[in-house]
């Protein structure tokens, strides 16, 4: 037998860091475009996202600093750790994030009621489900009830699609891209 | 105010059932459905109530108002995905009682709270509305600054277990807050070019991608929102558990009374509404607390806290429309509109010339929680079952139901795109330890505060102590100071009490 005192001491576990990174960089990128975007106003109004700004990147640099000691110390790594690893979970939720685009992006040709009955099924097939009964009934009864809701009842400028006679983007109401025409 | 006259006006009241339920079927539903404001519904519905005689048209409102702040939180508690800004702070402790298998329990809590603390705060208006009439003027610029310094300092009391990572979060969300144009000149900044940002960041996306489709990629991960232990829980709940819920509420009957007054005050100030109440509210209800680490857990409280207050600010909001004429929000200005195409005289003189007309608006409210208090509990046992279904259906239902209702504020497809970037945000937020919940407050305030803080600046001619030029206001400036060194003190002397018993324990 062994005596556990002489044993060799286990190698400490690194915890990856890496992803933490992810937030304050997206926070200090938005901080320093604010600063560029906003230098010849006035004042006034780009005085408290200039302070806001400021004082984030404080933090942030902080935040940094904290990391990269825990990185030297050897308590820390800078490994992203399960949040973009090719495990199942990861793989269905890009599959869902990749159906939400391609619903977003082409919801003025197929329109929203259609659209929402394709996207249903193809979320419900990501997460596994097969039975093509289970899977038309739960994304038609949903599709109608979303419809009549909102479009009949409600009248939303929800596009229509070409299905209802709605040809692009160009055809509908969107304010925003209205207002870019102008 | 006679009491055979109140006596008359309830009675009045209780014949407008006939408009108080279908309005409290819609707002019950208008609640649940984020992107679906109360304040959107009343406006598609204008010709309606324009229609309608003054009372039925009221009473329909108010119906529908009163029970959408209620909505808002049913889905908050059961799937983290707060329905309306106000249930916000309801999902800190109401979705964690759900992921015990207390779904039914918090829902009652969620009901209850709505219900006793709109029922307490219309009692008040009604008792004193002359005095409450005169908060408002009270409550400028500089006043308001500070109310909302108050509502920002939750971001510190939420991220107490990384502060660091949590006050970054809440710069963050402040920082999203200052895409725009700018309150004073109208210029735009930081919008990349996009002109749907000129408004700034619209809150609906930014609340549904940051709570429910982060939330959504989160909960994939189980077969259903319950966990697995807490499952047969869940399952057995009874109608002892809604008693159960009730008894909650009875026991914590003072939070429901001060949070609720809370909701009053803030309602009557401008611009503040629902969300601010709701988040001072439950601020407030843990730095009182004798158990504050409970908080963000499950705790019955955190649930009633923001409850009793957004429920409150309704009977708030119309009284600068009956005593001044002045809306203090979009919900206010259409029930100014309805009141005045029916030539109701709004002002000071309302109270004078037709005073029963403005309590027998109150008396309608008072029905209407009623009503709610009768009729909403029993549901709270058939809505917790929505939680037992797996995450297979449910997940697709809920992306899907979001992203057309990411379009509904202001029927813009960007929105949609912009609620799912929102969702990534707030998924690698989760999954890193940044509070979503921090970055929201910074998103929702940051652009009030800047509203009030540039006004208050004009006023004092660029002078920064105008901050602190008023009574009122440097009262409220010591209840901040107050609110961010007392978790504080209070830890230390925990800390202190610990290690001596600690010692006593080796001695």
């Amino acid at each position: 037998m062994s005596n556990p005192d002489s044993a060799p001491p286990e190698p400490q576990v690194r915890v990856p860091i890496g992803a933490d990174f992810i937030i304050p960089l997206l926070a200090c990128g938005l901080a320093v475009y604010y600063f560029i975007s906003t230098t010849e106003l006035v004042w006034e109004a780009r005085a408290t996202g200039t302070v806001i700004g400021l004082v984030l990147i404080a933090l942030c640099i902080a935040l940094f600093v904290k990391f990269g000691l825990r990185i030297a110390s050897g308590q820390a790594s800078l490994g992203i750790g399960d949040l973009f690893r090719n495990d199942e979970f990861n793989r269905q939720r890009f599959g869902l994030m990749a159906m939400m685009t391609l619903y977003i992006v082409t919801i003025y040709w197929v329109g929203a009621t259609v659209g929402l009955f394709f996207l249903l099924v193809g979320c419900m097939w990501v997460l596994g489900v097969r039975s093509i009964r289970t899977l038309v009934g739960v994304a038609l009864i949903s599709a109608v009830l979303v419809h009549l809701a909102l479009i009949t009842l409600l009248d939303s400028k929800l596009p229509r699609g070409l299905l209802f006679g709605q040809s692009g983007p160009a055809a509908t109401e969107e304010p925003a891209k209205a207002g870019k025409k102008r | 105010m006679k009491d055979g006259i109140l006596l008359e006006l309830f009675v009045r009241s209780l014949g407008l059932w006939w408009v108080i339920l279908p309005g409290m079927l819609l707002g019950t539903i208008v609640g649940i459905l984020p992107g679906f404001s109360a304040q959107n519904t009343l406006i598609i519905l204008l010709p309606l109530t324009l229609y309608m005689d003054i009372n039925s048209g009221m009473a329909f409102m108010i119906a529908l108002y009163c029970t959408t702040q209620l909505g808002g939180g049913i889905p908050a508690i059961l799937f983290n995905m707060p329905g309306e800004g106000g249930a916000v702070a309801t999902t800190l402790d109401g979705y964690p009682m759900t992921k015990k298998g207390q779904a039914q329990q918090a829902l009652v809590l969620c009901f209850s709270a709505s219900a006793f603390g709109g029922l307490i705060t219309t009692a008040l208006t009604m008792a004193t509305l002359p005095f409450l009439a005169k908060i408002g003027l009270y409550f400028r610029s500089v006043e308001m600054v500070v109310v909302i310094v108050f509502g920002l300092t939750l971001i510190a009391a939420i991220a107490a277990q990384d502060m660091l990572k949590g006050i970054i979060a809440g710069f963050f969300g402040l920082m999203i807050g200052t895409i725009g144009v700018d309150p004073v000149f109208g210029t735009p900044r930081a919008t990349f070019g996009l002109l749907e940002l000129y408004d700034g960041v619209p809150l609906i996306p930014a609340l549904i991608g940051l709570f429910a489709i982060s939330e959504a990629f989160a909960m994939l991960e189980s077969e259903t929102i319950v966990r697995s232990e807490h499952m047969t829980q869940a399952k057995s709940a009874r109608w002892s558990d809604t008693l159960e819920g009730l008894w909650m509420t009875g026991r914590y009957w003072w939070q429901t009374v001060w949070t609720s007054i809370i909701g009053l005050i803030i309602g009557i100030l401008p611009g503040a509404g629902s969300t601010v109440a709701a988040f001072l509210a439950y601020h407030y209800s843990k730095l009182l607390s004798k158990t504050p680490e409970l908080y963000g857990t499950g705790h019955p409280p955190g649930v009633i806290a923001p409850e009793s207050a957004n429920n409150g600010v309704t009977s708030g909001t119309l009284v600068p429309v009956f005593a001044l004429g002045i809306p203090g929000g979009t919900t206010g200005a259409i029930m100014t509109i309805v009141l005045t195409y029916h030539g109701i005289v709004l002002g000071p003189r309302l109270f004078i010339d037709n005073a029963q007309f403005v309590y027998g608006v109150y008396m309608q409210m008072l029905v209407c929680y009623i009503f709610m208090a009768l009729m909403i509990l029993p549901l709270a046992r058939y809505m917790s079952r929505v939680v037992w279904i797996p995450t297979r259906f449910l997940v697709p239902l809920i992306l899907s139901l979001v992203t057309i209702a990411a379009f509904s504020e202001r029927e813009y497809v960007f929105d949609m795109g912009l609620a799912l970037g929102f969702g990534v945000i707030g998924y690698i937020a989760r999954k890193t330890g940044y509070e979503v919940t921090a970055i929201l407050i910074g998103v929702l305030m940051g652009p009030l505060f800047e509203q009030y803080f540039l006004r208050a600046l004009r006023v004092g001619q660029g002078d920064p102590m105008i901050l602190f030029s008023s009574n009122l206001g440097n009262v409220l400036w010591v209840m901040v100071v107050a609110a961010l060194v007392l978790p504080y003190i209070r830890s230390r002397s925990q800390q202190g009490v610990l290690a001596q018993t600690q010692r006593a324990g080796h001695e």
